[in-house]
């Protein structure tokens, strides 16, 4: 439940910091990037032994993905802007070129793995609760927790980035500065659900923009909204998972899946009209 | 008081803004005027602190521009951009509103945010449309939003004294703006201006110039033709000169000087 929290929460505030609706984190490529980190760890850390405990391992997986995530996010947002103005379709493409040049680096991962850390990278690839350490979660709980109140902090701020850049710095706020301060929390959120679940798709998308549909843009609303849906989301696709196929469960990524991206190209043809790209 | 002194900006080898030096005063309504590309909406961006200069300095109440800290010199100072871009479903009084964003925090905020928001929104012709959605309206009812956001930023508590010292930019604030709301708004600036303020207005209109500004600056290709009072400076030599146009000026009954213009006939 907190990764759906955290998952919808982070797309909501990229979202803002985008200022645009498109902006998911697992579209732009802020996830694959968390994934390139968590599996350079998992299967490097272990080749090369130079983590004696397994859990010093996980501790590993969970930091680097978290770097990676914050990485990918600033070398989106750089590459996106334009003129104190984030361009749409450089970011979607962008996105495209981060989750291409990560899916490389993760296949040449599991070029080189051994078996057992084949089995663990494919699973965990494909989104999944049930592979996640038990110490590794209490640990990453209150860390999450921080990080959403954290985010929930910049709800005032981020309505008026939504302003522009521009004006926003007009109106005294240091736009550099807080775009930093958000990159790296939703990059370090974002990537350590990644390194405990696995890459699970467009939660960061669907929710908010539902969410935004009903309480409106104000992120004071917005962020505990998306928050609390995008938990009940998670959970309700996790029952699913488990019980729609008696003895086995499926990959909780697989299922998101199936539902975010039809509701990605809805979205895409729905606003086409009003500007977005 | 914003002093200017030997102000340029250069972009890639080209000088948008070449030594320009300005005073301007409190109280009064500065118009810029030029023909496209002379440098308005850059000098405007140089003020308001968006674009570093290449050379030179700008100076708000004695402090260098770059020693203000962002969030003071917000409550002060605010900017309306030639072109704003919002497309998410705020509401018009919400839009307002993010204008009192620098007074986050503030103890006295929940009153005055709330005062500023009422008047500006009366002023502006606002109230009847305070729950629509941004996004639905037209460009000009979008501008006033936007103006009416950029008056609420800088709105002072009731009852206020002394009047500290106010400035205001204002990139081409009324196009777009039916004619009545033109001249409505325009009046509202000059009750802004007397309240110990300084508005710094790029305008496309020179008439507009004419019947509200006091001081003038002419910009031609980044350079500063002229400065100064306005009845003084703006004559029709001047417009000719610099707009490429035949000028003719009226009198008006109200003591005002009008422009009517046509297009310079090549064969002269």
């Amino acid at each position: 439940m907190i990764v759906g929290i955290s998952l919808a929460v982070s797309g909501t505030v990229l979202q803002g910091l985008f200022r645009n609706p498109l902006a998911d984190p697992s579209l732009i490529g802020v996830t694959s990037g968390g994934a390139v980190g968590a599996a350079l760890m998992i299967v490097l850390g272990s080749s090369t032994l130079i983590f004696i405990s397994s859990s010093l391992h996980n501790f590993a997986i969970i930091f680097s993905a978290m770097i990676g995530s914050i990485g990918s996010t600033f070398l989106i947002y750089r590459l996106a802007r334009v003129g104190g103005r984030i361009h749409v379709p450089t970011m979607l493409l962008c996105g495209i070129a981060v989750n291409a040049f990560a899916g490389a680096i993760i296949g040449i991962m599991i070029y080189i793995a051994d078996l057992e850390n084949l089995r663990d990278l494919t699973f965990w690839s494909l989104g999944s609760f049930a592979r996640a350490p038990r110490l590794a979660i209490f640990i990453a709980f209150p860390i999450l927790l921080i990080f959403l109140f954290l985010l929930f902090r910049q709800a005032k701020l981020l309505n008026v980035l939504l302003l522009g850049e521009a004006e926003a710095g007009h109106l005294g706020i240091d736009t550099h500065k807080v775009g930093r301060r958000i990159i790296v929390l939703t990059g370090a959120t974002v990537g350590l659900c990644v390194s405990l679940t696995g890459t699970i798709a467009f939660v960061g998308l669907i929710v908010p923009h539902l969410m935004r549909l009903l309480v409106g843009p104000n992120h004071c609303y917005l962020i505990p909204a998306a928050g609390l849906a995008g938990g009940t989301l998670l959970i309700v696709a996790d029952l699913l998972s488990r019980s729609m196929l008696t003895g086995a469960e499926i990959p909780i990524g697989i299922l998101t899946a199936f539902i975010g991206a039809p509701f990605f190209l809805f979205l895409l043809l729905s606003t086409k009209h009003q500007k977005l790209l | 008081m914003i002093i200017i002194k030997d102000l340029s900006y250069e972009i890639r080898g080209h000088k948008l803004i070449n030594s320009i030096n300005l005073d301007l005063s409190l109280g009064k309504i500065h118009a810029i005027i030029g023909p496209n590309g002379a440098g308005k909406s850059t000098l405007l961006r140089l003020i308001s602190g968006e674009i570093k200069p290449t050379q030179g300095s700008i100076a708000i109440a004695n402090t260098r521009l770059v020693d203000w800290k962002l969030n003071s010199i917000a409550r002060s100072r605010a900017i309306l951009p030639q072109h704003t871009s919002l497309n998410f479903d705020y509401s018009v009084e919400e839009v307002v509103a993010l204008g009192r964003a620098p007074y986050l925090g503030l103890h006295e905020e929940t009153v005055n945010g709330a005062h500023a928001i009422e008047s500006v929104m009366k002023q502006l012709e606002l109230t009847d449309l305070r729950h629509r959605n941004y996004t639905t309206l037209s460009g000009g009812e979008q501008r006033r939003v936007q103006l009416a956001r950029v008056l609420a930023q800088i709105n002072r508590p009731v009852n206020a004294k002394p009047l500290s010292p106010r400035y205001l930019l204002l990139d081409e604030p009324v196009s777009g703006l039916d004619l009545s709301h033109q001249h409505s708004f325009l009046n509202t600036v000059r009750e802004i201006a007397d309240e110990n303020t300084a508005v710094i207005i790029s305008m496309h209109d020179p008439n507009h110039a004419a019947i509200y500004s006091d001081e003038l600056i002419l910009l031609q290709n980044g350079q500063l033709m002229a400065n100064g009072s306005t009845k003084d400076t703006l004559t029709s030599e001047l417009l000719e000169k610099h707009f490429s146009i035949c000028a003719e000026s009226i009198r008006t009954n109200s003591h005002r000087t009008h422009f009517v213009f046509k297009a310079k006939n090549k064969a002269n």
